[in-house]
Protein backbone atom coordinates (compact mmCIF):
# COMPACT_ATOMS: atom_id res chain seq x y z
CA UNK A 1 0.00 0.00 0.00
CA UNK A 2 1.25 3.66 -0.73
CA UNK A 3 3.14 3.02 -3.54
CA UNK A 4 2.08 6.38 -5.39
CA UNK A 5 2.52 8.27 -2.91
CA UNK A 6 6.07 10.72 -2.19
CA UNK A 7 8.90 8.78 -0.15
CA UNK A 8 8.90 11.13 2.38
CA UNK A 9 5.12 10.74 3.62
CA UNK A 10 5.56 7.00 4.12
CA UNK A 11 7.44 7.33 7.85
CA UNK A 12 4.77 9.89 8.63
CA UNK A 13 1.69 7.82 8.16
CA UNK A 14 3.86 4.88 9.76
CA UNK A 15 4.08 6.65 12.23
CA UNK A 16 0.86 7.88 12.66
CA UNK A 17 -0.60 4.48 12.62
CA UNK A 18 1.78 3.57 15.74
CA UNK A 19 0.31 6.26 17.95
CA UNK A 20 -2.38 5.73 20.59
CA UNK A 21 -4.67 7.94 18.99
CA UNK A 22 -5.15 5.10 16.32
CA UNK A 23 -5.61 2.37 19.14
CA UNK A 24 -8.52 4.60 19.76
CA UNK A 25 -9.72 5.17 16.56
CA UNK A 26 -9.65 1.45 15.79
CA UNK A 27 -10.00 -0.15 19.20
CA UNK A 28 -12.88 0.07 20.66
CA UNK A 29 -15.51 -1.40 18.38
CA UNK A 30 -17.73 1.76 18.49
CA UNK A 31 -14.92 4.29 18.28
CA UNK A 32 -15.55 4.79 15.02
CA UNK A 33 -19.30 5.28 14.79
CA UNK A 34 -18.75 7.61 17.81
CA UNK A 35 -16.22 9.90 16.21
CA UNK A 36 -18.48 10.11 13.15
CA UNK A 37 -21.47 11.02 14.81
CA UNK A 38 -19.85 13.66 16.66
CA UNK A 39 -18.38 14.55 13.31
CA UNK A 40 -21.81 14.92 11.85
CA UNK A 41 -23.12 17.19 14.83
CA UNK A 42 -19.80 19.28 14.43
CA UNK A 43 -21.13 20.08 11.22
CA UNK A 44 -24.40 20.89 12.07
CA UNK A 45 -22.95 23.32 14.83
CA UNK A 46 -20.40 24.92 12.45
CA UNK A 47 -23.34 24.92 9.24
CA UNK A 48 -25.92 26.74 10.91
CA UNK A 49 -24.49 29.98 11.76
CA UNK A 50 -22.44 29.82 8.91
CA UNK A 51 -25.58 30.17 6.90
CA UNK A 52 -26.77 33.05 9.35
CA UNK A 53 -22.99 35.19 8.88
CA UNK A 54 -22.86 34.48 5.27
CA UNK A 55 -26.26 35.58 4.61
CA UNK A 56 -26.35 38.10 6.69
CA UNK A 57 -23.29 39.77 4.86
CA UNK A 58 -24.70 39.28 1.52
CA UNK A 59 -27.55 41.29 2.97
CA UNK A 60 -30.30 39.38 4.34
CA UNK A 61 -32.71 40.75 6.27
CA UNK A 62 -30.42 43.89 7.08
CA UNK A 63 -32.69 46.21 8.10
CA UNK A 64 -34.16 43.90 11.13
CA UNK A 65 -31.02 42.13 12.13
CA UNK A 66 -28.01 43.67 13.17
CA UNK A 67 -24.58 42.60 12.31
CA UNK A 68 -23.78 42.82 15.71
CA UNK A 69 -26.34 40.24 16.75
CA UNK A 70 -25.00 37.18 14.09
CA UNK A 71 -21.46 37.81 14.92
CA UNK A 72 -22.42 36.12 18.64
CA UNK A 73 -22.83 33.20 16.97
CA UNK A 74 -19.37 32.91 16.39
CA UNK A 75 -18.30 30.87 19.24
CA UNK A 76 -21.08 28.69 18.09
CA UNK A 77 -19.62 27.89 14.59
CA UNK A 78 -16.11 28.09 16.04
CA UNK A 79 -17.46 25.10 18.95
CA UNK A 80 -18.92 22.79 15.88
CA UNK A 81 -15.19 23.17 14.06
CA UNK A 82 -13.26 22.40 17.09
CA UNK A 83 -15.17 19.17 17.45
CA UNK A 84 -14.85 18.30 13.75
CA UNK A 85 -10.77 19.37 14.11
CA UNK A 86 -10.54 16.52 16.88
CA UNK A 87 -12.72 13.73 15.26
CA UNK A 88 -11.11 14.55 11.82
CA UNK A 89 -7.82 14.43 13.31
CA UNK A 90 -8.35 10.81 15.17
CA UNK A 91 -9.62 9.59 12.02
CA UNK A 92 -6.39 10.67 10.04
CA UNK A 93 -4.53 8.97 12.76
CA UNK A 94 -7.61 5.99 12.39
CA UNK A 95 -6.46 5.25 8.77
CA UNK A 96 -3.45 7.90 7.73
CA UNK A 97 -2.76 5.89 4.22
CA UNK A 98 -6.48 5.79 3.31
CA UNK A 99 -6.54 9.54 3.45
CA UNK A 100 -3.13 10.17 1.91
CA UNK A 101 -4.49 8.26 -0.75
CA UNK A 102 -7.84 9.47 -1.44
CA UNK A 103 -8.55 12.69 -4.34
CA UNK A 104 -11.55 13.50 -2.15
CA UNK A 105 -9.95 14.13 1.29
CA UNK A 106 -6.99 16.58 -0.63
CA UNK A 107 -9.75 18.88 -1.84
CA UNK A 108 -11.52 18.71 1.14
CA UNK A 109 -8.21 19.65 3.24
CA UNK A 110 -7.23 22.00 0.59
CA UNK A 111 -11.09 23.95 0.87
CA UNK A 112 -10.79 24.08 4.71
CA UNK A 113 -7.35 26.18 4.23
CA UNK A 114 -9.06 28.53 1.72
CA UNK A 115 -12.42 28.71 4.13
CA UNK A 116 -9.74 29.48 6.84
CA UNK A 117 -7.97 32.08 4.96
CA UNK A 118 -11.71 33.58 4.03
CA UNK A 119 -12.50 33.73 7.30
CA UNK A 120 -8.71 35.20 8.60
CA UNK A 121 -9.79 37.80 6.05
CA UNK A 122 -12.98 38.43 7.28
CA UNK A 123 -11.78 39.20 10.72
CA UNK A 124 -8.62 41.34 9.57
CA UNK A 125 -10.20 43.00 6.40
CA UNK A 126 -14.36 42.57 6.96
CA UNK A 127 -15.01 43.45 10.39
CA UNK A 128 -13.32 46.98 10.20
CA UNK A 129 -15.62 47.99 7.26
CA UNK A 130 -18.62 46.56 8.81
CA UNK A 131 -18.15 48.63 11.81
CA UNK A 132 -17.68 51.50 9.53
CA UNK A 133 -21.42 50.63 7.64
CA UNK A 134 -23.45 50.22 10.65
CA UNK A 135 -25.06 47.85 12.32
CA UNK A 136 -27.99 47.95 9.15
CA UNK A 137 -25.62 49.18 6.41
CA UNK A 138 -25.79 47.17 2.85
CA UNK A 139 -21.53 46.01 2.81
CA UNK A 140 -19.87 46.65 0.01
CA UNK A 141 -19.33 43.77 -2.54
CA UNK A 142 -15.84 43.12 -1.96
CA UNK A 143 -17.03 42.24 1.47
CA UNK A 144 -19.57 39.99 0.00
CA UNK A 145 -17.71 38.46 -2.09
CA UNK A 146 -16.15 37.09 1.34
CA UNK A 147 -19.39 35.88 3.03
CA UNK A 148 -20.50 34.12 -0.42
CA UNK A 149 -16.91 31.88 -1.01
CA UNK A 150 -17.78 31.09 2.89
CA UNK A 151 -20.78 29.67 1.78
CA UNK A 152 -19.83 28.11 -1.24
CA UNK A 153 -16.34 26.19 0.40
CA UNK A 154 -18.02 25.27 3.64
CA UNK A 155 -20.46 23.47 0.82
CA UNK A 156 -17.61 22.41 -0.50
CA UNK A 157 -16.02 20.94 2.93
CA UNK A 158 -19.72 19.20 3.36
CA UNK A 159 -19.45 17.23 -0.06
CA UNK A 160 -15.99 16.33 -0.36
CA UNK A 161 -15.81 15.40 3.50
CA UNK A 162 -18.78 12.87 2.62
CA UNK A 163 -17.88 11.64 -1.11
CA UNK A 164 -14.45 10.34 0.47
CA UNK A 165 -15.98 7.04 0.30
CA UNK A 166 -16.80 7.10 -2.89
CA UNK A 167 -14.28 8.95 -4.85
CA UNK A 168 -10.60 7.75 -5.45
CA UNK A 169 -8.39 5.43 -3.75
CA UNK A 170 -8.32 4.08 -0.23
CA UNK B 1 -44.90 -5.09 1.52
CA UNK B 2 -46.24 -5.06 -1.44
CA UNK B 3 -45.75 -1.00 -2.05
CA UNK B 4 -42.42 -1.19 -0.42
CA UNK B 5 -41.29 -3.99 -2.81
CA UNK B 6 -42.80 -1.75 -5.64
CA UNK B 7 -41.19 1.35 -4.50
CA UNK B 8 -37.90 -1.38 -4.79
CA UNK B 9 -38.25 -1.51 -8.14
CA UNK B 10 -39.04 1.67 -9.58
CA UNK B 11 -36.61 3.17 -11.80
CA UNK B 12 -35.08 5.35 -9.30
CA UNK B 13 -34.31 2.61 -6.87
CA UNK B 14 -31.79 1.29 -9.82
CA UNK B 15 -30.71 3.91 -10.48
CA UNK B 16 -29.54 4.50 -6.76
CA UNK B 17 -28.11 0.87 -6.32
CA UNK B 18 -26.48 0.26 -9.87
CA UNK B 19 -24.99 3.92 -11.10
CA UNK B 20 -21.81 4.54 -9.98
CA UNK B 21 -22.93 7.97 -9.09
CA UNK B 22 -26.29 7.35 -8.04
CA UNK B 23 -25.82 7.17 -4.26
CA UNK B 24 -23.07 9.27 -3.80
CA UNK B 25 -24.74 12.21 -4.79
CA UNK B 26 -28.22 11.60 -3.34
CA UNK B 27 -26.06 10.57 0.26
CA UNK B 28 -24.19 13.55 -0.35
CA UNK B 29 -27.60 16.04 -0.63
CA UNK B 30 -28.98 14.10 2.35
CA UNK B 31 -25.82 15.38 4.35
CA UNK B 32 -25.82 19.07 3.17
CA UNK B 33 -29.82 19.20 3.74
CA UNK B 34 -29.19 17.89 7.59
CA UNK B 35 -26.26 20.58 8.21
CA UNK B 36 -29.08 23.02 6.97
CA UNK B 37 -32.24 21.99 8.72
CA UNK B 38 -30.89 21.09 11.91
CA UNK B 39 -28.35 23.42 12.13
CA UNK B 40 -30.91 26.43 11.47
CA UNK B 41 -33.64 24.54 13.71
CA UNK B 42 -30.92 24.41 15.87
CA UNK B 43 -30.02 27.66 16.33
CA UNK B 44 -34.13 29.08 16.60
CA UNK B 45 -34.37 26.25 19.25
CA UNK B 46 -31.23 27.93 21.41
CA UNK B 47 -32.88 31.48 20.62
CA UNK B 48 -36.11 30.53 22.54
CA UNK B 49 -33.70 28.56 25.04
CA UNK B 50 -32.56 32.13 25.59
CA UNK B 51 -29.33 32.28 23.66
CA UNK B 52 -28.62 34.85 21.22
CA UNK B 53 -31.45 37.37 22.27
CA UNK B 54 -30.08 40.19 19.72
CA UNK B 55 -31.03 38.08 16.92
CA UNK B 56 -35.21 38.86 16.44
CA UNK B 57 -37.44 36.03 16.00
CA UNK B 58 -38.57 37.90 12.75
CA UNK B 59 -35.23 37.32 11.16
CA UNK B 60 -35.32 33.58 12.33
CA UNK B 61 -38.71 33.25 10.98
CA UNK B 62 -37.27 34.27 7.59
CA UNK B 63 -34.57 32.07 8.00
CA UNK B 64 -36.41 28.86 8.76
CA UNK B 65 -38.07 28.72 5.55
CA UNK B 66 -33.97 27.73 4.35
CA UNK B 67 -34.37 25.22 6.92
CA UNK B 68 -37.65 23.95 5.36
CA UNK B 69 -35.70 23.81 2.08
CA UNK B 70 -33.15 21.56 3.63
CA UNK B 71 -35.75 19.39 5.04
CA UNK B 72 -37.34 18.89 0.97
CA UNK B 73 -33.38 18.09 0.08
CA UNK B 74 -33.59 15.32 2.63
CA UNK B 75 -36.98 13.90 2.15
CA UNK B 76 -36.19 13.58 -2.09
CA UNK B 77 -32.90 12.87 -0.92
CA UNK B 78 -33.81 10.08 1.90
CA UNK B 79 -36.61 8.66 -0.33
CA UNK B 80 -34.50 7.85 -3.08
CA UNK B 81 -31.90 6.08 -1.03
CA UNK B 82 -34.72 4.23 1.08
CA UNK B 83 -35.64 2.91 -2.39
CA UNK B 84 -32.89 1.31 -2.99
CA UNK B 85 -33.28 -0.81 -0.21
CA UNK B 86 -36.67 -0.33 1.12
CA UNK B 87 -37.92 -4.23 1.64
CA UNK B 88 -34.57 -4.23 3.90
CA UNK B 89 -35.26 -0.56 5.70
CA UNK B 90 -38.61 -0.81 6.77
CA UNK B 91 -37.41 -3.93 9.13
CA UNK B 92 -34.85 -2.15 10.18
CA UNK B 93 -35.46 -0.73 13.56
CA UNK B 94 -32.52 1.38 13.75
CA UNK B 95 -33.75 3.28 10.92
CA UNK B 96 -37.24 3.38 11.87
CA UNK B 97 -36.08 5.10 15.17
CA UNK B 98 -34.08 7.44 13.23
CA UNK B 99 -37.38 8.06 11.02
CA UNK B 100 -39.50 8.31 13.80
CA UNK B 101 -36.94 11.51 15.48
CA UNK B 102 -36.43 13.26 11.96
CA UNK B 103 -40.41 13.62 11.82
CA UNK B 104 -40.84 14.51 15.34
CA UNK B 105 -38.03 16.67 15.27
CA UNK B 106 -39.48 18.52 12.32
CA UNK B 107 -42.96 18.66 13.70
CA UNK B 108 -41.71 20.22 16.53
CA UNK B 109 -40.21 23.02 14.33
CA UNK B 110 -43.28 23.43 12.71
CA UNK B 111 -45.23 24.05 15.91
CA UNK B 112 -42.64 26.16 17.62
CA UNK B 113 -43.03 28.26 14.22
CA UNK B 114 -46.90 28.52 14.78
CA UNK B 115 -46.24 29.56 18.51
CA UNK B 116 -43.88 32.53 17.38
CA UNK B 117 -46.24 33.41 14.80
CA UNK B 118 -48.72 34.23 16.68
CA UNK B 119 -46.77 35.49 19.49
CA UNK B 120 -45.62 37.93 16.40
CA UNK B 121 -48.97 38.69 14.84
CA UNK B 122 -49.84 40.64 18.07
CA UNK B 123 -46.93 42.71 18.05
CA UNK B 124 -45.22 41.33 21.01
CA UNK B 125 -41.69 40.91 19.63
CA UNK B 126 -40.46 38.89 22.44
CA UNK B 127 -43.65 37.55 23.79
CA UNK B 128 -42.75 33.89 22.90
CA UNK B 129 -41.10 33.13 26.41
CA UNK B 130 -43.54 30.68 27.93
CA UNK B 131 -42.15 27.45 29.47
CA UNK B 132 -44.46 25.65 26.68
CA UNK B 133 -42.65 26.43 23.59
CA UNK B 134 -38.99 26.04 25.57
CA UNK B 135 -39.88 22.57 26.68
CA UNK B 136 -40.45 22.28 22.91
CA UNK B 137 -37.47 24.12 22.09
CA UNK B 138 -35.34 21.25 24.09
CA UNK B 139 -37.41 18.36 22.30
CA UNK B 140 -36.62 19.41 19.13
CA UNK B 141 -32.77 19.20 19.93
CA UNK B 142 -33.17 16.26 21.38
CA UNK B 143 -35.19 14.53 18.83
CA UNK B 144 -32.96 16.07 15.94
CA UNK B 145 -30.01 14.09 18.09
CA UNK B 146 -31.33 10.65 18.18
CA UNK B 147 -32.16 11.06 15.18
CA UNK B 148 -28.89 12.02 13.85
CA UNK B 149 -26.94 9.14 16.39
CA UNK B 150 -29.67 6.73 14.61
CA UNK B 151 -29.13 7.26 11.28
CA UNK B 152 -25.60 7.44 11.60
CA UNK B 153 -25.59 4.17 13.22
CA UNK B 154 -27.93 2.46 10.40
CA UNK B 155 -25.25 0.85 8.91
CA UNK B 156 -22.91 -0.48 12.25
CA UNK B 157 -26.16 -1.65 14.37
CA UNK B 158 -28.28 -5.26 13.22
CA UNK B 159 -31.16 -4.57 11.98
Amino acid sequence: MGDDLPSWIIPILNWMESTWVNDLALGPQWSWPIMETLHFTGMCLLFGPIIVMDLRLLGFDRIALPQAAVHKLIPLTLAGFVINLITGIIFLFGNPYRYAMNISFAIKFALIILAGVNAIYFWKKAIPVLERVGEHGDAPTSIKIVGLSSLLLWTGVLATGRLIPYLGTG
Amino acid sequence: MGAITWIENTGLAEMVRISAYGYPVMITLHSLGLAIMVGLSVLLSLRVLGFFRTIPYSSLQRLLKIAWIGFIINFASGGSLFSANATGFIVDWVFLVKMAMVFLGAILVGTMQGMLRTVLATGNPEGATGTGIKVIAGLTIVAFSVGMVFGRLVPYLPP
